[in-house]
């Protein structure tokens, strides 16, 4: 998997030498290992130091299935590291109790691979939704809020729709603006581009670059399509089996030459990552006791 | 070895998936007094959840009714207390049949509608997302809907029986020609508010309690993956229609107990 920043730099922590509290701060996970299972080699160990700023993860399907959004759910608080710190915005995710946690959460955004718009309510009534469970607002000014958060992502002519209407690009997006309504300081991607068609495809990368620019929050973007993240991101880790196997700005992925990142950047098939998954001898399990 | 292994096994995951519904019946307590201030969120879900189960409760209520007139007709006219038609159809109704079958039904219809509804909002990552809103699914989504299936019960099972003695009026009145002022008089007179209406209302808060508890439960634990909804769905209906019979029988023996 692979992880880039936007405007921002990304280092890789020496020791826990972190600047807790500093207003620029936002993400810090340190030394992060997880049990979770079977995946439980999947975390490993993350030495990532983040400040304000975007930052991208690319992962690959396949043996690390589900590693990028892991690490989210790490992240927000929803599975616990095995040891070390999740840092948010100086907080430490895993210490929060759930009434901290769920502070912490109305100042982040996430957008779901799938959206998890909820199906009975209108397009109107999902991004209405985290306003009316955490504000009191006067109904016309809720209305003009969300609206314009409609219009941020192109759809406010498509406030009555029900989810089961949309496109999947277009639910994307609707679950983007229900992200952004409360204004948050950092939104978490993942997957954003699996499963769209090209033109959908160029419209969430174009948001999802805009937004970070003009609303100047931090986000983190997990995803596999190499292509589509070079564009918009300024720094990346790739991560897999456990550990960040490079780092730096697409260009430097790009010209990297370690076999680790190549397999990732050129799609090829077998290296570091096998293609076959482990089995015993081949020839062994044709001709052996059981194959006569 | 392997066996007694398994058995084992089976009864720990048994025992901690029991432990898990308690502790999950407690949140749901704990998040429930949330919604005295938002309590259209209840009334939605007693629309959803009773309204639309009344039909099948009406009419199964009906002909229920009319098969006590027509069975009970044939046994008290043996030993000529066919006056006494209402006070048995009404007895029947009131202390089990209306609690009873109206779980049973209330489970295969609502219970399993509940439970369907909610493993697939976890399945399409609705709760997560939720949750990820700083939205507690538990509050706003489990509570309502358990409320609403404990407030359903009792009403729908009032229904029931009300609809039932109107069956069993029909057909024993109606068509066998029992007295009506008998049939009424009797009813009147040997039904007991405290002893029988009570513990039928008693009988079917604890089961609307007990089956949307497993409902919701099921549904939340399901494997989000259309293989677990399904499953939990079944699990659903098949627990709580054992325990309905099962607390029916317990419920019975401790009320007849101090009669």
């Amino acid at each position: 998997m692979l992880l880039t920043r936007v405007q921002c730099r990304i280092e890789v922590a020496a020791g826990p030498e972190l600047e807790l509290g500093q207003p620029s701060q936002v993400i810090c996970a340190c030394a992060l290992e997880s049990e979770l299972g079977s995946q439980a080699a999947l975390l490993g160990r993350y030495d990532v130091q983040e400040r304000a700023g975007s930052a991208l993860i690319i992962g690959h399907r396949g043996i690390e299935v589900f590693a990028g959004e892991r690490h989210e759910a790490v992240e927000v608080g929803r599975l616990r590291p095995g040891r070390g710190q999740v840092l948010v915005d100086g907080q430490n995710v895993p210490d929060l109790n759930i009434r901290e946690l769920y502070q912490l959460r109305k100042r982040m955004g996430m957008l779901f691979q799938h959206g998890a718009l909820l199906t009975d309510l209108s397009v109107f009534e999902n991004v209405a939704f985290p306003i009316r469970e955490h504000a009191r607002l006067p109904e016309a000014v809720l209305r003009n809020l969300v609206l314009m958060k409609l219009q941020t992502v192109g759809l406010r002519g498509a406030r009555d729709l029900m989810p089961w209407e949309l496109s999947g690009g277009m639910a994307r997006r609707v679950a983007l603006a229900r992200a952004i309504v409360l204004e948050p300081m950092m939104i978490m991607y993942d997957e954003p581009f699996t499963g769209l068609d090209p033109i959908s495809m160029g419209v969430i990368a174009k948001l999802i670059r805009e937004l970070n620019q003009v609303l100047g929050i931090t986000s983190i973007v997990v995803s596999h399509d190499v292509a589509e993240a070079s564009l918009i991101s300024d720094y990346a880790y790739l991560l897999g089996n456990g550990r960040i196997l490079g780092q730096g700005t697409p260009t430097e992925l790009h010209q990297s030459t370690s076999p680790d990142v190549r397999q990732f950047m050129d799609g090829l098939p077998d290296g570091p990552v096998p293609y076959t998954y482990p089995a015993r001898n081949y020839l062994e399990d044709l001709f052996g006791e059981n194959g006569r | 070895m392997n066996f007694l292994q398994s058995i084992g096994a089976a009864v720990l995951s048994t025992i901690e998936r029991l432990g898990s519904a308690a502790l999950f019946f407690v949140d749901i307590l704990g998040n429930s007094w949330v919604l005295v201030k938002r309590f259209y969120l209840v009334i939605q879900q007693v629309y959803a959840v009773g309204v639309f189960t009344l039909p099948i409760v009406l009419v199964s209520g009906l002909f229920v009714g009319m098969v006590l007139g027509l069975q009970g007709y044939n046994t008290l006219v043996k030993f000529g207390a066919a006056q006494s038609l209402g006070l048995l159809v009404a007895l029947s109704l009131l202390r089990e049949l209306g609690p009873v079958v109206t779980a049973l039904l209330f489970a295969g219809r609502a219970g399993s509608a509940l439970t369907a509804e909610i493993g697939l909002m976890k399945a399409t990552e609705q709760l997560a997302g939720m949750e990820m809103m700083a939205v507690n699914p538990v509050m706003r989504v489990i509570a309502p809907r358990f409320l609403a299936g404990v407030i359903s019960m009792p009403l729908l099972a009032a229904m029931f029986s009300a609809i039932g003695v109107l069956g069993g009026n029909l057909v024993g009145v109606g068509l066998l020609g029992v007295d009506s002022g008998a049939f009424w008089s009797q009813m009147q007179d040997g039904v007991d508010f405290r002893d029988d209406v009570m513990n039928g209302v008693i009988k079917s808060v604890v089961f609307g309690v007990v089956v949307t508890w497993i409902a919701v439960f099921e549904g939340y634990d399901a494997v989000p993956n259309s293989e677990g909804v399904s499953r939990a769905t079944n699990h659903t209906v098949v627990y709580s229609s054992l325990a309905v019979l099962g607390l029916d029988f317990i419920m019975t023996a401790l009320m007849l107990g101090d009669v």
